[in-house]
C-alpha cells in the first residue's frame, strides 16, 4: 500500500504491507536511532513522535502514519544536544541503547509540561526502562535540565 | 589530573543522538535474515528432519540443521583457553535438552520469507522426559547428556552420568571438629532463581565475507578473541581467516559473555557467500539465551559464646540448565567471593556440585555466585548474631576482613583452578560500615515505629567483596600510536558494553602522558586492529586493561624522548604532556610528531603494554536498606538503599556511582520482583516484560551512594574494579531488613509481597 | 501480527459492512494486544476516520468515543475510577495509542480500565445492537459482530479505583473499584465482578466475602483476597476524608 510519511520534515512515497511497522519502515529508511528491545510493546527504546504524541513505534503500523509527522531523534539533534549535556554531564548514557527513545519522551514531555515536578517526570517516564543506569543519575540529570526545585 | 574525574564518556553524546553504532545499525543492508526454529520439547531426539519444502520456497538460501554443521563438541562460554566449561556443545544438536533450543537454521531474503520456510519444517521428535527440578537431578534415572561426546579440558568434576556438569570441594582446618567445638552454631538453607540479564539490546550478530574472503563477524558480545578461537577451533577455520568487530553493545552483564548466534550466521555467510544477520527476539532472550545458575545454599557459621566466629560451611546445589557454561566458575565464586569476608576463623569448608536440568542454560551474570553466596552468608550472620543475642553489627565489625590482613581461602580458590595468595593492601570495610551506618542511622531505623498501624518499618545491612580480574589468566593489552598534530590513537581490546571502559582507559592513559583527554582516541575490541584483552568480565577492565594502558603510556614517553634526542642531539630532554624541551629549546608535541610525519627522522612511535594480575585485590561494599513493610499484604517499600564502597581510586567518579547505581538495582530486582515460574514440562512463564518484572524508576524511593578514600598500591593510580559488587548486597539486606521489622527470615528469592503475607499470616 | 489488508471506512454502514465481509475481519483500536496475536488477520478496520476520539460532558455524565486514548483519559475530568484506573497501564507512549474502546471488546479479566467502569455501571451503544450496559457485555459479549460507538459514563458522588502491580507499569494482580455504593472487583484472575449497593458502614472483608479469588501462578486466590481487603479498607479511607467525616 502506498503511504505519504513525512518524517522529521522529509516526504517519502512509501510501499508498505499493510501489517508493516513503523519501527521496521523507519529503520529501513536509515532512521537507526529507533532500536527494537522488546515484543510487548514494553520497554520504550522505540519510542517516536507522531502528530506530536509519543508513541511505541513498535506498535504504530506504517500504514496509520499515512500524512502524519513523525519526529525521531535524527529530527531533533540540537534539542537532543541540550539534554545530552546534562545526562552526559552525569554519565548515565551507560550502554546508550534506551538513550533515544528516552530523549524522544524527555523531549515530549517538556512539550507538555515545561517545569514538572520530579514525580511528574518520573511518571511519565515510567514505561522507559533502563537496565543499565538504576535511573538514579538520570533523575539527577533530567531534575537540573528541568530545573526541579 | 585526568584520573579521579567525572569526565562525560567519549561516546556519550553520540549514543544520546542516536548515532548508528550498535549492531544491527551497522548490518549490510543486503544482509540475509537468519532465524532459529527451537524445540518445543525440554527433552526430546529429533528422529527425523525434514527441510525439503522449506528449501524450495522463494527467498531461501540456507538451511542448518545438525545434519550438515558437523559434530565437534565445544564450549559456548566465553572464557579464556583451555575452559573450566565441560565441551558439551555442538552448533546443533540431535538430542534437545530445553524449549528453545535451536533445531534448524534458516536464511533468506526476507523475514517473512523465512518465517514461511521455518513453518514448513517438518520435525519429528521422540520426546523424553524432562528433569526440571534440580534437587533431582543427581542420579536420576534421566541422564541428560548421553552419548553425545561431552568432555572436560581439565578436571573439573565433570560426570555427566550423574547429571553433574562440575563440581569441587576443599576445606581449610578441620570443619565438622570446629563446629562440635562451637558454643553456638546456625544453620540455614537459602534458594535463588534463575535470573535474567534483561539488557536492552536482544542478542545480535552479523557475519560477511570480506574483500579477501575473510569471515568477518560484528556481533554483540563481551569477548570478542574468545568469539574469534571458539568459531575457528570448531569451524576447523585458521583464526587468520576470521575478525571479530565488537560495535556498541546494548548492554551485557555477563548474557553475553558466551556464544549466542555467531556460528549459525557465519555457517551461512560462508554457505553462501552472503552477510548474514541474527537478531534474537524479546522472547528468545529470555528463553534461549542464558540465565543466572539458580543455587541451593547450606550455610552454617558456628561461634564461641563471645561472637568469635570458628568456622563457616557452604554446600551449593547449582543450577546449570542444560549445558554447562561457566558451570565450575560460578560455582567457585559463590565461595572465594564470600568467605574471605570472615578471615579469622579456624576453619572453612566450601563444596558444591553443578548439575544439568532440562531448563534454559544458565551463564555468567555479574556477581557470578558471589551474590548467591553472599545471600546466605550475609543473612546467616544476621541470624547467628540472633542465637548470640548480640548486635549483628558488631558481630561483623569482630570478625571481617581488615587492610592487611590475607585468607587462606585466596590461595585455594581461583576461578576453575588453583588461586593466587594475596594480602589485602587496601580494605576500608570498617571506614564504609561506620559510614553506612551513619547516613542510614541505623540504629535508630532498627526501633523505629511507625505510625500507621498497618505499616512496619525495618532496616538491615550486608557486607560484600568481589575481585579485579582472574590473576595470572585475564591478560589485557593496549597499543598507542603518535599521530601527526599531537594526538594519540588508545587501541585496546578492552570490551566497553556500556561500562564506560573506553573513556576511563582514555583517562588513565591521559593520566600518564600529561594530556588532556581529548588527545586520546579510543578504539577497542577489533581482533584485526586491537591488541588482545580476555574481555568484559570478572571484573577485570580497570584493574587489568587499566595497568596495561599505564604501561603502554609509559612506554610511549620513553620512545617520544628517545625520539627527541635524536631531534635535540641531546641526551638532555624532558618531555611534559605539552612541550619537549632540552635545555633553553623547546618543541611542542604538536609540531614535533608532525615533523615525526613529514620532515627529519621520520619515524612512527608506537608503543604496546600488556598487563596480567598476580593479585585480584577485592573492591568492598556495605550496603543498607530502610524498609516499609504493609502488614496487611506483606507489600515491601524501598525508602532508602545506601551504599558505600570501596574501589580504591575512581577513576571516572560519575562512571563508578552509575555502575553502582545500576548493579544495586539489578540485586534488587533480583530480590524482591524478577520471577521465574517453570510449568512442569519446563516451559518458561515469565517469557516476556509482561511477565518478567524489572524494576522500573518507581520502585525505589531514594539510593544513595558514595566512596570511600582508598588506594589499592597494586592497582592502576590506586584503582580496583567495580562493575560487580555493586549488585551483591540487597538479598540479603533486604532479607535482614525484613527479619528486623517482621521477625521473619525469608530465605528463597525472590522475596514477593506474597511470601512475606504468608509468614506473616503462619 | 500478520495481517492481509487495512481498510479506513469514512461512516458506520462501511464499517460495519467491512466487518461482516469476511468471517476474521477485525477492528483495530490502538492494536496494542492484536499485535500480539499468532494468526494472520485478513482484514483490518481502522475507525480513525469516524471522528471517535472525543469526551463531552453532559447534565449527569459524560459521553466517551470509543477511539478515545488512554492518555486523553488520563488528561480528562472524567470520573476518579475511570481516570486513575489508567495511570500505571504501560506507559505513555503506549496509552497515546491504547483506547478505552478496545479495552472494553477485549472484554480483557485483568483490565484496570474496564474494572472501573463495571463499578460507574456504564452503558455502551453498539452501532446495530443498540444500548447495553458494561456489567451486561463485559461478561457475556454479544452474540453477532458490531462495532462500539459510544460510552456513557455516569457521574458518581464518589469513585475510586486501587490496584496491586508487582512494579509500576505491570498488570494488576487484582483490581478495586467503588462507585457510590457499588464495588468492582477484578484480575481476580478472572474477569470484574460487582457488588451492588453495598453498605459501607461494613468491613471490607464481609463486603468481599461472596467475592471468588483464584489461584494462578502470579498469586494464590487467598492472597488475592487479602490484597482486594486491603486495597477497599484504603479506597473507603479517601472516601471518608473525601465526604469529612
Amino acid at each position: 500500500m502506498e503511504v505519504k510519511l513525512i518524517i522529521n520534515g522529509t516526504h517519502y512515497k512509501f510501499a508498505a504491507d499493510p501489517d508493516e511497522y513503523l519501527l521496521d519502515t523507519l529503520r529501513k529508511l536509515g532512521y537507526k536511532s529507533v532500536k527494537r528491545g522488546c515484543d510487548t510493546s514494553s520497554c520504550g527504546v522505540c519510542s517516536i513522535l507522531v502528530d506530536g504524541d509519543l508513541v511505541p513505534s513498535c506498535s504504530f503500523l506504517t500504514v496509520r502514519a499515512h500524512n502524519k509527522p513523525i519526529i525521531t531523534v535524527e529530527g531533533i539533534q540540537l534539542e537532543a544536544r541540550k539534554i545530552g549535556e546534562m545526562i552526559t554531564a552525569e554519565g548515565v548514557e551507560q550502554c546508550g541503547f534506551c538513550s533515544p527513545g528516552h530523549v524522544m519522551a524527555v523531549y515530549a514531555l517538556m512539550r507538555e509540561n515545561t517545569h514538572p515536578s520530579l514525580n511528574e517526570i518520573k511518571h511519565y517516564l515510567a514505561g522507559n526502562l533502563c537496565r543499565c543506569s538504576g535511573y538514579e543519575g538520570q533523575h539527577r540529570a533530567l531534575k537540573k535540565l528541568m530545573e526541579v526545585k | 589530573m585526568s584520573v579521579n574525574k567525572g569526565i562525560p564518556k567519549v561516546d556519550g553524546m553520540g549514543l544520546v543522538l542516536g548515532k548508528p553504532a550498535f549492531t544491527d545499525d551497522l548490518a549490510p543492508r543486503d544482509a540475509l535474515i537468519v532465524k532459529v526454529m527451537r524445540s518445543p520439547h525440554a527433552h526430546a531426539n529429533i528422529t527425523k528432519i525434514d527441510t525439503h519444502i522449506a528449501e524450495g520456497l522463494p527467498e531461501i538460501k540456507c538451511i542448518l540443521t545438525y545434519e550438515n554443521v558437523g559434530d565437534v563438541n565445544f564450549s559456548r562460554a566465553g572464557q579464556g583457553f583451555p575452559e573450566p566449561s565441560p565441551y558439551d556443545h555442538r552448533i546443533l544438536n540431535k538430542t534437545v535438552r530445553y524449549i528453545g533450543e535451536p533445531v534448524a537454521v534458516v536464511a533468506g531474503h526476507s523475514e517473512k520469507a523465512v518465517d514461511l520456510a521455518i513453518s514448513k519444517i517438518i520435525v519429528t521428535y521422540d520426546v523424553l522426559e524432562p528433569v526440571i527440578d534440580f534437587e533431582s537431578a543427581i542420579d536420576n534415572s534421566i541422564v541428560i547428556h548421553e552419548n553425545d561426546g561431552t568432555s572436560s579440558m581439565f578436571e573439573i568434576g565433570h560426570k555427566p552420568k550423574r547429571n553433574i556438569a562440575a563440581g569441587y570441594e576443599m576445606e581449610i582446618g578441620d570443619v565438622q571438629k570446629t563446629l562440635e567445638s562451637c558454643d553456638v552454631v546456625y544453620e540455614g538453607r537459602y534458594y535463588t532463581q534463575a535470573q535474567a540479564h534483561a539488557m536492552t539490546e536482544p542478542h545480535s550478530c552479523v557475519s560477511y565475507l570480506d574483500q579477501q574472503d575473510r569471515l568477518t563477524l560484528i556481533t554483540s558480545t563481551q569477548t570478542p578473541f574468545h568469539v574469534r578461537r571458539i568459531v575457528g577451533k570448531t569451524l576447523n577455520l585458521p583464526l587468520s581467516k576470521i575478525r571479530v568487530i565488537k560495535p556498541r553493545i546494548g548492554g551485557g552483564y555477563g548474557g553475553k559473555q558466551a556464544i549466542h548466534g555467531e556460528f549459525f550466521v557465519s555457517l551461512v555467510t560462508i554457505k553462501t557467500g552472503l552477510p548474514a544477520k541474527l537478531i534474537f527476539s524479546r522472547k528468545e532472550v529470555f528463553t534461549a539465551s542464558y540465565t543466572r545458575h539458580a543455587m541451593r545454599v547450606d550455610v552454617k557459621i558456628g561461634s564461641d559464646k563471645e561472637g568469635h566466629i570458628k568456622v563457616i560451611d557452604m554446600d551449593i546445589l547449582s543450577n546449570t540448565g542444560a549445558y554447562g557454561e561457566h558451570a565450575l566458575t560460578v560455582l567457585m565464586v559463590a565461595g572465594s567471593k564470600t568467605l574471605p569476608l570472615y578471615n579469622k576463623v579456624d576453619a572453612v569448608g566450601f563444596r558444591g556440585d553443578v548439575v544439568y536440568t532440562n531448563l534454559t542454560p544458565a551463564g555468567a551474570y555479574r556477581g557470578y555466585g558471589a551474590i548467591q553466596g553472599n545471600f546466605a552468608l550475609e543473612s546467616g550472620i544476621d541470624e547467628l548474631a540472633t542465637l548470640l543475642n548480640m548486635d549483628p553489627i558488631e558481630l561483623r565489625r569482630m570478625n571481617m576482613m581488615k587492610e592487611h590482613e590475607t585468607s587462606e581461602i585466596f590461595e585455594i580458590m581461583g576461578e576453575g583452578q588453583e588461586g593466587t595468595a594475596m594480602t589485602i593492601e587496601s580494605c576500608k570495610l570498617a571506614e564504609c560500615l561506620e559510614e553506612c551506618l551513619e547516613k542510614i542511622d541505623y540504629y535508630k531505623k532498627l526501633e523505629q515505629v511507625h505510625e500507621d498501624p498497618n505499616k512496619v518499618t525495618g532496616v538491615g545491612l550486608a557486607i560484600a567483596m568481589q575481585g579485579s580480574g582472574i590473576p595470572y589468566i585475564d591478560m589485557g593489552s593496549a597499543i598507542l600510536k603518535l599521530n601527526d598534530d599531537g594526538f594519540f590513537n588508545l587501541l585496546v581490546g578492552a570490551t566497553d558494553i556500556g561500562t564506560g571502559s573506553d573513556t576511563i582507559l582514555a583517562q588513565m592513559a591521559a593520566e600518564t602522558l600529561n594530556v588532556p583527554v581529548d588527545k586520546i582516541i579510543v578504539y577497542s575490541s577489533d581482533t584485526d586492529l586491537t591488541p588482545f584483552d580476555t574481555g568484559a568480565y570478572a571484573s577485570s577492565t580497570t584493574y587489568v586493561s587499566g595497568h596495561s594502558v599505564r604501561i603502554a603510556a609509559e612506554n610511549m614517553i620513553k620512545k617520544i624522548e628517545t625520539a627527541a634526542k635524536v631531534y635535540f642531539e641531546s641526551e638532555d630532554v624532558c618531555f611534559n604532556g605539552m612541550d619537549i624541551t632540552s635545555g633553553e629549546s623547546s618543541i611542542s608535541l604538536k609540531d614535533f610528531s608532525t615533523k615525526l610525519f613529514y620532515s627529519e627522522n621520520q619515524e612512527q612511535l608506537v608503543s604496546s603494554g600488556s598487563y596480567v594480575g598476580t593479585k585480584s585485590p577485592p573492591p568492598y561494599m556495605v550496603g543498607a536498606v530502610e524498609v516499609e513493610i504493609d502488614v496487611r499484604t506483606g507489600h515491601l517499600d524501598i525508602l532508602n538503599y545506601v551504599a558505600v564502597v570501596d574501589c580504591g581510586t575512581t577513576i571516572n567518579p560519575n562512571l563508578a556511582r552509575i555502575q553502582v547505581e545500576g548493579a544495586l538495582l539489578q540485586g534488587i530486582g533480583m530480590t524482591l520482583y524478577e520471577e521465574v515460574n517453570y510449568t512442569e514440562l519446563g516451559a518458561n512463564r515469565n517469557n516476556s516484560f509482561f511477565k518478567y518484572n524489572v524494576p522500573t524508576r518507581m520502585e525505589v524511593k531514594a539510593m544513595d551512594v558514595t566512596f570511600v578514600d582508598s588506594y589499592e598500591p597494586s592497582g592502576p593510580f590506586g584503582a580496583k574494579s567495580v562493575g560487580e559488587i555493586g549488585i551483591d548486597t540487597p538479598p540479603a539486606a533486604l532479607s535482614n531488613a525484613i527479619k528486623n521489622a517482621l521477625g521473619k527470615r525469608m530465605t528463597k528469592l525472590p522475596i514477593r509481597s506474597e511470601d512475606i503475607w504468608r509468614k506473616l499470616n503462619s | 501480527m500478520k495481517c492481509l489488508d487495512i481498510k479506513m471506512p469514512s461512516d458506520f454502514e462501511e464499517a460495519y459492512a467491512l466487518l461482516n465481509s469476511q468471517k476474521k475481519a477485525t477492528i483495530i483500536a490502538g492494536g496494542l494486544f492484536l499485535r500480539l496475536q499468532k494468526q494472520t488477520i485478513p482484514l483490518l478496520i481502522d475507525l480513525s476516520g469516524l471522528n471517535l476520539d472525543y469526551i463531552k460532558e453532559v447534565k449527569d455524565g459524560f459521553i466517551v468515543g470509543p477511539m478515545t486514548s488512554l492518555r486523553t483519559i488520563e488528561k480528562s475530568n472524567l470520573p476518579t475510577a475511570l481516570k486513575e484506573s489508567v495511570k500505571q497501564i504501560s506507559g505513555v507512549g503506549t496509552r497515546n495509542l491504547a483506547t478505552i474502546g478496545g479495552s472494553i471488546c477485549g472484554r480483557y479479566p485483568f483490565s484496570d480500565i474496564d474494572n472501573a467502569l463495571m463499578a460507574l455501571n456504564a452503558h455502551l451503544i453498539f452501532y446495530k445492537s443498540g444500548k447495553t450496559s458494561m456489567r451486561d457485555y463485559y461478561q457475556n459479549g454479544l452474540e453477532d459482530k458490531d462495532i462500539l460507538i459510544e460510552i456513557v459514563v455516569p457521574k458518581p458522588g464518589f469513585s475510586m479505583i486501587k490496584y496491586y502491580k508487582k512494579v509500576y507499569t505491570d498488570f494488576s494482580l487484582v483490581n478495586v473499584s467503588l462507585a457510590d455504593n457499588d464495588v468492582a472487583i477484578g484480575a481476580r484472575p478472572n474477569r470484574s465482578m460487582v457488588v451492588k449497593n453495598v453498605d459501607l458502614n461494613l468491613s471490607s472483608k464481609i463486603i468481599l466475602e461472596d467475592v471468588e479469588f483464584g489461584t494462578d501462578f502470579q498469586a494464590s486466590g487467598a492472597y488475592r483476597r487479602a490484597l482486594a481487603e486491603a486495597l477497599l479498607d484504603d479506597i473507603l479511607k479517601e472516601r471518608k476524608a473525601f465526604y469529612g467525616s
